[in-house]
């Protein structure tokens, strides 16, 4: 298009979509775009923006927004960063000192990524311990009795972890110091026991029969609890999740 | 097989993950006014974290969706939405409920959005990759032109109104009118079409040329 023909200059194009008293706020907008609105919406309103571009335009992207579905490829990104950067934006917000995030800078991003893996990983912990332990009132159960103790220390889980090519022959764990036994328990999604067993090292065999139960494609989890010579509990492991895919084989 | 210290630890544990689900459905069970209505409630911080938690969860995946598609890259994309989540947390108090949460959420987005873009024209690098769509300037406003300008303005609305399909007019708004840079503007509206926005501010600039000679015609017309 060639300019010096083109009959309307920048700024009455630029005032032509100009916001005015009349154009409606973002409430009035999304009473336009929820008829289940307890509001309703006003007759003015809803004329104003017949007739006007920049409501129009305005009401078109708030439904964008609304029915905005990621790229297929981007899914399982989107599921990550979900799950890394939630946990630190609610960090941030425990700590109103906090400074917010600085905005991209490609000659810094690599240092802030590997910090911000640090920060994640302490918020993912804090997050954790906030939803396990925290008791809302309205919300609040009978999780209190004993959880002090369990979440003292960690056990470490090593392995059997994700899908597996045929089932695992035993499970593997950090050792705890002053730990003298672990009780382990393997289970299935709904939490019911499959086999539960105790060791003395950080690692437990699982027996044939036990293996042979282990029906591909099922999820299962497993769990460690680490007690001291007293017999007292002094951690406890995350839940772990492996899958079998391939059928289970008979092995010695 | 589990002594019994090791058995009573297993139900304690049982115990606390049947208490956590039942939590976690009570949670999704709740509006998002709600959430906010105890966040706001709560004193102790990790009580607040629970609420705020399982608001911004339901909502992150389609701001950041949003913002992966106002910047086109994962990384701006990923810090602009940690941003407008910090600052919807920092303002969540103003939030009066008279609209949905999402919507609230919405106007927050597109104002981080909004400056993330403007510190981007900041950056040298940033100039040579947007695409503008320059339209003639008739320079400052004398207080005759300015008042020229008023009554074209009008003329121009109605003209764009009359004389565009619905894509075009989004195109051409968010394009002069807000200055979104045209591969902005395709990909918050999902444009599909080879040129994407481009080809709608070209169509629609030639529509505009048309009607603004024909309205002239018919004034001068009538003038005569």
């Amino acid at each position: 298009v060639d300019n010096d023909v083109f009959p309307v200059d920048a700024k009455a194009i630029k005032a032509a979509f100009a916001r005015t008293p009349s154009c409606a706020t973002i409430a009035e907008l999304d009473r336009l775009c929820n008829a289940d609105h307890a509001g309703g919406v006003d007759a003015r309103v809803a004329l104003h923006v017949a007739g006007c571009l920049r409501c129009r335009t305005e009401l078109a992207l708030l439904k964008h927004f609304e029915a905005a579905t990621p790229h297929p490829e981007d899914e399982p990104w989107l599921a990550e960063r979900v799950a890394r950067d939630l946990p630190a934006v609610l960090h941030r917000a425990a700590a109103p000192a906090a400074p917010a995030p600085t905005r991209a800078d490609p000659r810094r991003r690599r240092l802030r990524t590997i910090g911000a893996g640090l920060a994640v990983a302490c918020a993912a912990l804090v997050v954790v311990l906030n939803v396990r332990e925290a008791q809302p009132p309205p919300l609040a159960t009978d999780v209190g009795r004993g959880s002090a103790v369990f979440r003292s220390r960690e056990v470490t889980l090593l392995g059997p972890a994700g899908d597996l090519g045929e089932p695992p022959r035993e499970l593997r764990w950090e050792p705890v110091p002053g730990a003298t036994t672990y009780a382990i328990r393997v289970m299935e999604v709904d939490r019911d026991e499959l086999w539960s067993g105790e060791s003395r090292e950080e690692a437990a065999r699982l027996p044939p029969a036990v293996r042979a139960r282990m029906v591909p494609g099922k999820s299962l989890l497993w769990q460690v609890i680490a007690t001291d010579a007293a017999g007292k509990v002094i951690a406890t492991s995350e839940v772990g999740r492996f899958r079998v895919t391939a059928p289970a084989q008979q092995t010695p | 097989v589990p002594n019994s210290n090791g058995t009573a630890t297993w139900a304690a544990l049982d115990r606390l993950e049947r208490a956590r689900r039942e939590r976690e459905t009570r949670l999704q069970e709740l509006t998002d006014n709600e959430l906010i209505a105890h966040y706001l409630a709560a004193t102790e911080g990790t009580q607040r974290s629970v609420w705020l938690h399982e608001l911004f969860r339901r909502h992150y995946a389609k701001v950041l969706t949003w913002c992966m598609r106002f910047t086109g890259n994962r990384d701006d994309a990923s810090d602009l939405a940690q941003a407008t989540f910090a600052r919807a947390q920092r303002h969540l108090a103003t939030f009066r409920g008279d609209s949905r949460f999402s919507t609230w959420l919405y106007a927050v987005t597109r104002s981080e959005c909004m400056s993330w873009l403007q510190a981007r024209r900041g950056r040298p690098e940033a100039v040579e990759a947007e695409t503008l769509e320059e339209l003639p300037d008739a320079g400052e406003a004398s207080p005759e032109l300015a008042l020229e300008r008023a009554g074209t303005a009008k003329v121009v609305h109605a003209l764009l109104d009359e004389a565009l399909d619905d894509t075009e007019k989004q195109v051409f708004t968010l394009h002069y009118g807000d200055d979104l840079p045209l591969d902005v503007i395709t990909r918050l509206l999902g444009l599909t079409n080879r040129s994407g926005a481009k080809g709608f501010i070209v169509r629609a600039r030639r529509k505009l040329a048309r009607a603004v000679a024909a309205w002239k015609a018919r004034d001068q017309a009538l003038d005569a």
